[in-house]
């Protein structure tokens, strides 16, 4: 039984190594060591000293951002069969704030009342739309620009005279007066700091404190788990509504509060996958190297057939 | 039956296109609007999700033609995704834009499928390069992932030329694709998957371009599709779940590989007239009406 932890930086994902190397096959690659490979009638993943078809269960821990390499990534995990703590599309949802929103509203996961445009011409019109004070996202491209909170429509036409940059979308959204409550999600494992409002802010994650969900609260955010795509991840709610989804969890943050709780919980959702994933196999693992050698021959077709046929069976 | 079409067109639509589109689409159409996404707002109000312009909602019409390109991804995904479940016939999805507007993707895609694309890779640090390099060896065609209209796309002749173009890339953050290249052609073919029906152009490029495409000077002219390229745009548009594309092909010792498939391909009016237009106009109506008597039975 093997896992594979794949992250931009080892440092973000030190405590979790830790947590996992005791008595388990882990190994640590960096995301950047791998290379994609799409040649005569298959796709490969490259990576330096190792398979990631050996591992029964990858962790990615990388940011939105990264979506363009991610998702081909993910492509290649799903043929392989390992379980990994994203599926596919995923990270184009999370990477994009008007499609989440999209994503969200039509699941039915409450969120706050919220309209994308792409032209500054709109932005007063939908303003009245929605009541005041409200947040304004500007982006370029799908990257996040700049954050604003406007009390009034006079700030709002100050904020508009300022626009020097070319913007290519606003996300104009409600902002709700509240304690905002963080979630570190781990399979159906939820961890909650509630951090109080002060002034049209909250108080950072470390200088929150451990909350209880209640049961509509849970329900919503394992929903919102599933509807993105997200086996791990942390959710930001605010009087019900869901506000923030990410996929990687600050654990630092959250250790002010849980100290290592979250990392020994994740080893051992990755472990508990790991397992399943080995014991699911049609053909027992790398039975001295057969499967490993016979994907590389003649037989690699019959190899990869098999493997769809035990994801089927999944 | 009240028909109406809305088509979405990128921030940096083409005019005559437009126009010819817009003629075309009011012959078989009551109401026909063209919408730059940039003017659209998708509301998200009360668990609803609308896409209006001005007072109109968008998704409640018979059909949305989307028109947009990379540079348009950030409310492109969301339209997409907003009228997946709506009511509208729309002849393409957000996984052929999110696919093919990448170009590792779209190979990776068509190869696992069986469709053989030209050797490429995709990696993210310029430390690794040589790595990759290895399976295409030189030259090869540097890309940027979403880059169209033969923009952002570089010809590697050696590891000098290499070394200076990724220190670029990599201060600006862009993933790199590397692709072999075919030496010897000055042409590609480009299919137009409409429905079933395909229309092929060979492209040829001006002198001293390699680059066949129309916008950087190249010409167009009608040819009759081979049994092997109807397969293979057939095929490629099936994959993507997409009913409008374009499949470029390229001669790789006298064998067709798919090198493209392109969301939101240019009719090459200057060449071929009308005749791509009307049959995308013709395609979106003739659905219209099947969806319609299907609804009625």
């Amino acid at each position: 039984m093997n896992i594979l932890i794949l992250a931009e930086r080892k440092k973000k994902v030190q405590n979790l190594i830790n947590a996992l190397s005791k008595s388990r096959n882990t190994t640590y690659l960096r995301l950047s060591k791998l290379v994609l490979v799409s040649k005569k009638n298959r796709t490969r993943i490259k990576a330096f000293g190792t398979e990631l078809d050996e591992y029964d269960a990858i962790y990615i821990h990388a940011r939105t951002s990264l979506s363009q390499f991610i998702e081909p990534l993910l492509e290649e995990i799903e043929q392989i069969g390992s379980y990994t703590n994203i599926k596919k599309g995923s990270y184009y949802i999370g990477e994009n704030e008007p499609y989440l929103s999209v994503v969200l509203t039509q699941a039915g996961i409450p969120t706050p009342n919220s309209i994308s445009t792409g032209s500054v011409k709109n932005v007063e019109s939908i303003a009245k739309k929605i009541k005041y004070p409200l947040i304004i996202k500007t982006f370029y491209s799908k990257k996040l620009q700049q954050v604003l909170l406007v009390n009034t429509p006079r700030e709002l036409k100050l904020f508009i005279k300022s626009i020097k940059t070319e913007i290519d979308g606003f996300l104009i959204r409600e902002f709700i007066k509240g304690d905002i409550i963080s979630s570190a999600v781990i399979g159906e494992k939820i961890f909650s700091v509630k951090r109080k409002y002060v002034e049209a802010n909250s108080k950072e994650i470390e200088e929150g404190k451990k909350h209880k969900l209640n049961q509509k609260e849970k329900e919503i955010i394992l929903k919102t788990l599933k509807v993105v795509g997200y086996d791990v991840a942390r959710i930001d709610l605010v009087k019900g509504k869901v506000i923030r989804v990410e996929p990687i969890i600050p654990f630092e943050e959250f250790s002010e509060v849980y100290k290592n709780q979250i990392e020994l919980q994740l080893a051992k959702h990755l472990t508990q996958k790991a397992t399943e994933h080995e014991a699911n196999k049609i053909i027992p693992y790398d039975f001295l190297g057969i499967r490993k050698f016979l994907s590389k021959t003649f037989f690699a077709p019959m190899i990869k057939h098999l493997n769809k046929m035990w994801r089927d069976k999944k | 039956m009240k028909k109406r079409l809305a088509i979405i067109g990128s921030k940096t639509f083409k005019q005559s296109t437009v126009t010819s589109l817009i003629e075309e689409a009011k012959k078989k159409f009551d109401t026909v609007i063209f919408v730059p996404i940039n003017e659209l707002t998708i509301q998200n109000i009360n668990g609803k999700t609308s896409v209006m312009y001005k007072t109109q909602n968008l998704l409640n019409f018979e059909a949305i033609y989307p028109r947009i390109s990379s540079r348009d991804m950030l409310l492109g995904e969301a339209l997409l995704k907003a009228i997946e479940k709506s009511k509208a016939y729309c002849p393409v999805n957000i996984e052929s834009y999110q696919i093919t507007n990448h170009k590792f993707y779209t190979v990776q895609k068509l190869t696992n499928e069986g469709i053989i694309g030209i050797p490429s890779t995709l990696f993210l640090s310029p430390k690794y390069a040589d790595y990759a390099i290895m399976e295409t060896g030189y030259p090869f065609v540097m890309k940027l992932i979403s880059g169209f209209a033969g923009k952002g796309v570089v010809l590697i002749n050696n590891k000098e030329q290499m070394e200076s173009i990724l220190d670029a890339i990599h201060l600006f953050e862009e993933f790199i694709c590397t692709q072999k290249f075919i030496k010897g052609k000055n042409y590609d073919i480009r299919c137009y998957v409409i429905g079933d029906y395909v229309i092929a152009v060979k492209r040829t490029s001006r002198k001293g371009e390699w680059r066949a495409n129309v916008s950087k000077g190249g010409s167009a002219e009608l040819i009759n599709p081979t049994p092997e390229m109807l397969n293979l745009a057939k095929k490629s548009a099936k994959i993507l779940g997409t009913d409008i594309c374009a499949v470029d092909l390229m001669d790789n010792n006298k064998k067709w590989v798919v090198i493209e498939v392109n969301f939101m391909p240019g009719p090459f009016k200057k060449y071929l007239g009308t005749t791509i237009i009307q049959e995308w106009v013709r395609l979106i109506s003739n659905k219209v009406e099947s969806k319609e008597s299907n609804q009625i039975n």
